[in-house]
């Protein structure tokens, strides 16, 4: 009886093994191997053209005191911050407002979401042209509020800001989408009670929105987190990292010194700075949401 | 306070003070309010969409402006002059139409490899018993957490060192590997995680007894899967064929290290690299931009139910 069944049993496992098999080979190929060949390479001196010199911990250390790299750093955590939360805030009260029986409601969810679905070098085009300090449409606008033209990307202190406003809008629709989807989960039940204890709109939000939205926020901020932290084209495109580095980022860096200066051990090593500072994002928010799932 | 105003209602009981007519006020006032309230929503989403939409609305406006307006002052939204002929120098001069085809091979081969793979393996991992099913699992899930940029350098190298292939001699070296070929774009991302989430979540869904009534009708494990269950898994199918041509598509940053011929860019690197060429030809640029975000914008526009439904569900970004 028993052996009959492991028999009939045998081609569903043969089958379930032989059915994950491409996939997981393809991933030990294209993820492991190379994550492992990586963390070798960060150990080494490697030009493409020669053998890889085993050079201990020199890279790590070497970063330690390089300014460029301490200045990507610093750029890609401003941009990571100064994208994700205001985008949040931002797409909450678009949500919000989205969540009200409103006409047409598919139009401007359409509307919202469209920049996320268009490629960073498309959008970063159009906005190279939007920028444009001569004769670009956001400079005539300044110009009819009588504010003079700047160089919203070749003036250092405002290259970053213009990238981060670039990633606002480029993330909002994503957010809002996700937001709106928690807002239908909330039971309207609760609404009702709260407005029965006599709760007006800004209390009710505090005390059953903001709450129950808790995980749905700390989603949004995991997944653009971890997309920000590796920015790379739009800053490929609009900046090169300039003007003097003001814009430089670590996924830049990584790709200017592999792939321009051929410092792959270097550049690999900067890459698992990356890695380290992105798990370590993603714990901690992972950590956050274990403990806001306790409503 | 009296028991008709609740404190949730303070506008109604300053009203109810100052006037005779209680009646008609309490009826009148939160309704011109609640009016004013609708409008001004519908107003400040209105401007929201425009805010969001605009940028797109200039390359278009541009991408059909003569090359004499495109530095115009003031800057012209709507040109003077339609010249369609933009897409035509486009797609001929700076050689997007090769740059298309190139997207498309590399968007639609991935796309069907991952259809292929992920529905097998989110199919396996949702409905058959086999040894080492949740270590494996866990392993594709705990690969997300290794970023692309650590994992790019070595492949890179791997790919320039494959034997026998571009020039390369039996170790590898001497030539350029598979470098410049659309095998080393498709490979990396033949499958996807997401991919095989969204599919096992689905095939977890439909009823097991199918499978077992599959079973008795003499199915094999693989005709089961083939003309039982996937054929059902339509609509996953379409949210994860969706997700894996955009990303591939707008991909950027594998294409760009791999790729230094002209002829084999995509259609991303095409128009970031024309950047600097044409900088003053913004009217064909944009052209270009309208080329390249094109089929983007209508496997949205059409698929955009399954699209948002597939986001807000996964809470992934695609």
């Amino acid at each position: 009886m028993s052996l009959a069944r492991e028999l009939r049993r045998k081609p569903e496992a043969l089958a379930g093994l032989a059915f994950v098999l491409p996939m997981v080979a393809l991933f030990l190929v294209v993820r492991v191997v190379p994550a492992l060949g990586a963390l070798y390479l960060s150990f080494t001196e490697y030009s493409i053209t020669d053998a890889p010199r085993w050079v201990g911990l020199a890279n790590y250390l070497r970063l330690l005191d390089d300014d460029i790299f301490r200045r990507a750093v610093w750029n890609t955590v401003l941009y990571t911050v100064g994208t994700v939360f205001p985008a949040t805030v931002l797409a909450l009260v678009f949500a919000m407002m989205l969540d009200q029986k409103i006409k047409g409601l598919a139009v401007f969810r359409t509307a919202y979401y469209i920049p996320a679905v268009a490629s960073m070098v498309t959008v970063s085009m159009i906005w190279l042209y939007i920028f444009n300090a001569q004769f670009g449409v956001l400079n005539y606008a300044l110009s009819l509020l009588s504010i003079p033209r700047q160089g919203w990307l070749d003036d250092p202190a405002l290259a970053l800001p213009s990238i981060i406003l670039i990633g606002i809008w480029k993330n909002l629709g994503y957010n809002i989408v996700i937001y709106l989807a928690g807002l239908q989960g909330i039971p309207a039940h609760l609404y009702e009670a709260a407005r029965v204890d006599g709760a007006n709109a800004w209390r009710r939000f505090w005390s059953v929105t903001w709450p129950l939205l808790l995980p749905t926020t700390l989603l949004i901020w995991l997944m653009t987190g971890i997309f920000a932290l590796q920015v790379f084209d739009q800053i490929f495109v609009l900046t090169a990292g300039g003007p003097a580095d003001a814009t430089t980022s670590v996924v830049f860096e990584i790709y200017r010194n592999g792939f321009q200066y051929f410092k792959m051990g270097y550049a690999s090593a900067m890459a698992f700075v990356l890695f380290a500072i992105i798990l370590t994002a993603s714990l901690l928010s992972l950590r956050l949401s274990a403990r806001a799932f306790r409503y | 306070m009296t028991g008709v105003t609740g404190p949730g209602r303070p506008d109604i009981l300053v009203l109810a003070d100052g006037h005779g007519q209680h009646s008609r006020c309490v009826a009148l006032r939160p309704l011109v309010l609640k009016r004013i309230g609708r409008l001004l929503l519908y107003v400040v989403l209105m401007g929201g969409a425009v805010v969001m939409v605009s940028p797109f609305m200039w390359m278009l406006s541009t991408s059909v402006t003569p090359a004499a307006e495109v530095f115009a002052w003031p800057p012209r939204l709507i040109p003077s002059a339609l010249r369609v002929d933009n897409y035509r120098e486009a797609l001929v001069k700076l050689d997007f139409s090769r740059y298309f085809i190139n997207s498309l091979i590399v968007a639609g081969v991935s796309t069907l490899s991952v259809l292929i793979l992920d529905s097998l393996a989110g199919y396996a991992f949702a409905r058959l018993r086999f040894p080492g099913r949740g270590v494996l699992f866990s392993f594709i899930l705990g690969t997300v957490m290794i970023p692309v940029q650590v994992t790019m350098i070595p492949l890179f190298i791997m790919f320039r060192a494959v034997p026998l292939a571009g020039g390369n001699d039996l170790l590898g070296t001497g030539g350029t590997g598979l470098i410049d070929t659309y095998s080393a774009l498709i490979f990396p991302g033949m499958a996807t995680t997401l991919g095989v989430y969204i599919m096992r979540e689905f095939f977890s869904m439909l009823p097991p007894d199918l499978l077992d009534a599959a079973r008795i009708d003499g199915c094999s494990e693989f005709q089961a899967f083939c003309r039982v269950y996937l054929p059902l898994a339509k609509p996953a199918l379409a949210t994860v064929g969706m997700f894996t041509f955009t990303e591939s598509w707008n991909a950027f940053l594998w294409p760009l290290i791999l790729t230094t011929k002209p002829e084999m860019r995509t259609l991303q690197l095409g128009l970031s690299s024309y950047k600097d060429q044409y900088f003053a030809d913004w009217h064909l640029l944009m052209a270009a931009a309208v080329i390249t975000s094109l089929p983007i914008f209508l496997i949205f526009l059409v698929g955009q139910r399954q699209f948002i439904k597939g986001v807000a569900l996964s809470g992934l970004k695609a």
